[in-house]
């Protein structure tokens, strides 16, 4: 019984491991990449531990910068003002959703998840953001598209679910208004699961880069995603555009740099993580023992 | 509630104001709005195009906003622009970003013929020929940029071996005549050479040209009889046998190291690729950057090929509410030097200064800079310091001299053949960087490779592209 225990054990420790492996080896070459010379890559490719260590890389992209910095200044602002609004917003939809006595939360729910099957498509989407809200070029393209969210607000529900009813009973006999109860009472409790979806939507707004590619025009707008995804996608189109036009189009950016841009862009998210770890797993279990 | 009203008779009042502002001057005041890909993030760009906008007001009594994009991004914003209906007046194409032919399949740009007709400046300056590859359905839909728009075969080589050996180069007139250049070479550092093969401008080298480019399956004989082009596998001919057969042998005699070519990157280093292939432009020689002095010779004929005209364009948007003055637009920049400087150097004395009448030398790139074959005419263009003086009227001439290909103005439809195109697409990846470097069992390899072409479906693409190019040769008879 007890070696058969531990051979189950063994076994999926040993898959736990390979996992953890097949994520962590990536994210150090790419941090290893980062820091080594330029030469030294093109001859011998990615490795592990670098092999001639080369700060290089990072004094370019932190001097070079104003650029850089101006990135991580709309991508903080993006990612605070989109967590925190996006947060309001689907917590007071959900929770009025959660409450059975609301008369159209079954209508609301299913009109919600109707969105979550079908899309208005790119281009009605495009056209209601740029012509009927005039949000191109402006930081809000980038804020309100991915506000709302059908997945997480029946996240949040779950979550607010799980609070009892007499709690809410007994705060309005002792006289409490819906505002009250709600961001006095059941916010608080629901804090884990709350800050569970709030990872996945900081998450969101910190790697989305296709909006910004989309509305923004204006360089000092560039988020740090963006700035990525162009760099990567210079190489690309440096060699098409070569080939089918035969023209110059400008210096490739080198492998160091690019892989120096993807830790910076990485980073905070990293420690932003771990942080809110013991949150993450206890609003995931609270949400699967339902 | 005083207050209240107060400050929303106050708003209403901005608003009014607001509205009427733009209605006063409706009449005269205007902007054009342009998009192409260039750099967004100089950081004198505001300055640059607010001066060539006022430039352009003085002569033509509009503004015009220019509105770079990154090249990388430029296909796929110019996508949701164009379908979304946006009101622009002018935006780059070309058959590789923003796609020329499926936006006009999509009627998003505005047809030019008449229009042309009203700037005859701007139509004198190409030929009919090259104005005839740019027209879709009998219309012509985009004004191409002036430059080079020939297609040669380049050699690209050490300037140490050149100044002794170039002759041999001069002599040889396709790519399997270059041995004995390469074996000359080879006396004084064997094992030393890669070889970086541009597919496409060899086969002109053979008087061939690719259909749908990127060596797919699908060539003709550029020299084919209007009337009757045949549409061939080029893997399945004698020719490709020997061309390969050649480039093993050369491995062999120890002309070319006997290893499968490293990234690119590596060619600043002075130990690889000394020998390079290209597309052969005057100029070329200060564009590339090598550690060491190089040589360019062309080498084989020069075509005129539809992907080469129309490789940079500009075509008017069909949602323009001006498409006369964006014609007159582009018919200012393509010919006036000063303005079209102006939008690809920048304010002299700032981002450049001048060495002598028609060369220049730039001294702030970080703040303005832009590829000189987007906009307008290169050859209107001042010449940087370090490059061939005449350095565009040799583009002109070799423009004018090329010989125009047999299917000038057509180009493949590839959406029937999409999934052919892509599994030949893998079987040459496969086997081509191989036959390129010329090593292992040639004649194995390219019996293999016909064999895997035969499933991916080579013949369906070749049976396709015959059916366009006839359908093509009907409708323009």
């Amino acid at each position: 019984m007890k070696r058969e225990g531990l051979a189950i054990r063994a076994i999926s420790n040993m898959a736990l491991i390979f996992l953890a492996v097949c994520c962590i080896v990536p994210f150090l070459s790419v941090i290893s990449s980062s820091l080594t010379e330029e030469s030294y890559l093109t001859r011998y490719g990615y490795n592990l531990l670098p092999k001639k260590f080369d700060f290089s890389a990072y004094k370019l992209l932190f001097t070079n910068g104003n650029t850089l910095r101006n990135a991580y200044m709309v991508t903080a602002f993006v990612t605070a003002a989109g967590t925190v609004g996006s947060i309001v917003v689907s917590a007071q939809f959900a929770y009025t959703l959660s409450r059975r006595e609301f008369m159209l939360s079954k209508f609301l729910s299913l009109y919600l998840f109707i969105t979550m099957l079908f899309s208005g498509g790119m281009v009605p989407w495009y056209i209601l953001i740029t012509r009927y809200l005039h949000l191109k070029d402006s930081l809000f393209a980038l804020i309100i598209p991915c506000l709302v969210s059908s997945w997480n607000i029946f996240l949040l529900k779950s979550h607010f679910k799980a609070v009892p009813e007499e709690v809410i009973e007994a705060a309005r006999i002792d006289g409490a208004n819906e505002f009250y109860i709600f961001y006095g009472i059941v916010f608080p409790i629901a804090k884990g699961g709350i800050a569970t979806v709030a990872i996945f939507i900081m998450l969101t707004f910190w790697n989305d880069w296709y909006n910004n590619m989309l509305f923004i025009t204006s360089p000092e707008k560039y988020s740090l995603q963006y700035m990525l995804q162009s760099l990567l996608l210079k190489v690309e189109t440096l060699q098409i555009a070569q080939s089918s036009l035969g023209a110059d189009v400008g210096e490739i950016p080198k492998n160091s740099i690019r892989m120096a841009t993807c830790v910076a862009a990485a980073g905070p998210m990293v420690f932003v993580f771990s942080f809110f770890q013991k949150y993450f797993v206890k609003g995931i279990t609270v949400g699967s023992i339902k | 509630m005083k207050k209240i009203v107060s400050i929303l008779l106050a708003a209403s009042c901005m608003l009014a104001a607001a509205a009427l502002l733009p209605g006063c001057n409706r009449q005269e005041e205007y902007t054009l709005k342009w998009y192409f890909p260039g750099n967004p993030t100089k950081t004198d760009n505001k300055e640059v195009y607010a001066a060539a906008s006022n430039m352009i007001k003085e002569k033509l009594g509009f503004g015009v906003e220019f509105i770079p994009f990154e090249l990388g991004s430029y296909s796929e914003k110019m996508k949701m622009i164009i379908s979304s209906g946006e009101d622009f007046d002018i935006c780059w194409t070309s058959p590789n970003f923003n796609d020329y032919k499926l936006n006009v399949a999509n009627e998003a740009f505005f047809p030019l013929d008449g229009l042309l007709e009203t700037t005859p400046d701007l139509k004198n300056l190409l030929s009919d020929d090259i104005w005839d590859a740019t027209r879709v359905q009998g219309e012509i839909y985009g004004v191409p940029t002036q430059q080079i728009m020939a297609r040669s075969l380049a050699v690209i080589t050490p300037k140490m071996f050149y100044d002794r050996y170039g002759d041999l180069l001069t002599k040889a007139d396709n790519f399997e005549e270059l041995g004995g250049y390469l074996a000359a070479c080879t006396q004084e550092k064997p094992n030393y050479a890669h070889l970086n093969i541009s597919w496409g401008d060899m086969l002109l080298s053979y008087h061939m040209e690719e259909i749908i480019g990127q060596k797919l399956p699908g060539a003709v004989y550029v020299t084919d009889d209007r009337n009757n082009i045949k549409v061939f596998n080029q893997y399945d001919t004698e020719w490709f046998e020997n061309v390969m057969k050649t480039r093993a042998q050369w491995t062999q005699n120890g002309y070319t190291i006997n290893a499968l070519p490293s990234s690119q990157s590596v060619k600043n280093t002075e130990y690889d690729i000394p020998i390079v292939f290209n597309t052969y432009k005057p100029g070329l020689a200060s564009e590339t950057n090598y550690s060491y002095d190089i040589a360019i010779e062309q080498v084989g004929p020069a075509y005129l090929t539809t992907s080469g005209v129309t490789a940079t364009l500009n075509a008017i948007s069909a949602t323009s509410k001006h498409p006369e003055e964006a014609i007159k637009l582009m018919e200012y920049i393509n010919t006036d030097p000063e303005i079209n400087n102006l939008l690809v150097y920048g304010i002299e004395d700032k981002h450049y200064v001048k060495v002598d009448e028609n060369t220049i030398k730039t001294i702030d790139e970080e703040g303005f800079a832009n590829f000189n074959w987007v906009l307008g005419n290169t050859f209107n263009l001042y010449v940087k310091e370090g490059v061939e003086a005449d350095c565009w009227d040799k583009t002109k001439e070799l423009n004018d001299n090329a010989t125009p290909s047999c299917l000038l103005g057509f180009s493949a439809d590839i959406t029937p053949i999409a999934l052919e195109a892509t599994n030949c697409a893998s079987v040459v990846q496969e086997y081509y960087s191989t036959l390129e470097a010329g090593i292992g069992d040639t004649d194995a390899l390219i019996a293999e490779m016909r064999e895997k072409f035969k499933t991916a479906g080579a013949d369906k693409i070749i049976e396709e592209l015959q059916r366009q190019v006839d359908e093509w040769v009907k409708n323009n008879r």
